[in-house]
């Protein structure tokens, strides 16, 4: 099975500079989706790409949608 | 990540039955066969139930970041655990400890089948330490390779 094309896809995120915003730290926003600090940090730092729900959880917390937190990186 | 007080004693459960089989070995080579089936049964069963409850119990616990570490530490803590265990034959520091742990099982010329059995369970527990070892170290790396902070 040919994985390439999709494992090529690079997401960036603004959740650093929303979090920063609204005067958050990563343990709070951490607290309000219901995850740990440190899944918090490696998303923001672009090494872990959250899942569908918790992409969803991260949006609805800050007011937004799914595709004004993450963008496709060119 | 911190353990719950019922993961703690899980862990140590987990711990205790192959470190007590390997230190009651000198006891153990004057027992009856029976004896050491049952012990290395105990042992062996002990083992698994423990990790198991502990892996269920660890599993409630986790969010997706922490399934990330656990399938990676999984998937290669089992090789590299396997792995290790052949480099060590390598080393003539291991395989002299080899020597004389079996030595010590087994004094007189030709083995018994009660010598064979030592070796394999001692063998088998071995094996299971390196690849818990090497799951726990990987586990850790790539939490802290994931955590660092953005260059």
């Amino acid at each position: 099975m040919d994985v390439s094309r999709s494992v090529l896809i690079y997401v960036k995120n603004k959740i650093k500079v929303l979090r920063a915003e609204r005067g958050w730290s990563q343990a709070t926003l951490a607290g309000i989706v219901g995850v740990s600090r440190n899944s918090i940090v490696s998303i923001e730092n672009g090494r872990f790409d959250p899942s569908l729900p918790l992409a969803f959880a991260i949006a609805d917390a800050f007011g937004l949608t799914i595709e004004e937190i993450f963008l496709r990186e060119a | 990540m911190t353990m719950t007080s019922d993961q703690r004693v899980w862990t140590g459960l987990m711990l205790v039955f192959p470190v007590s089989f390997l230190i009651s070995l000198p006891w153990l080579k004057e027992q009856p066969q029976a004896v050491v089936h049952l012990f290395g049964g105990i042992a062996a069963t002990g083992t698994v139930v423990s990790s198991f409850i502990l892996a269920v119990l660890k599993d409630q616990n986790l969010d997706e970041w922490h399934r990330g570490a656990a399938r990676f530490s999984n998937q290669w803590g089992w090789l590299a655990g396997g792995g290790l265990v052949a480099i060590l034959q390598g080393i003539p520091a291991f395989r002299h400890l080899v020597s004389s742990t079996t030595s010590s099982i087994a004094e007189n010329a030709g083995a018994s089948d009660q010598q064979i059995l030592f070796a394999f369970l001692l063998g088998f527990m071995v094996v299971i330490l390196a690849q818990m070892l090497c799951i726990v170290l990987l586990n850790h790396g790539w939490r802290v390779w994931m955590s660092r902070e953005a260059s």
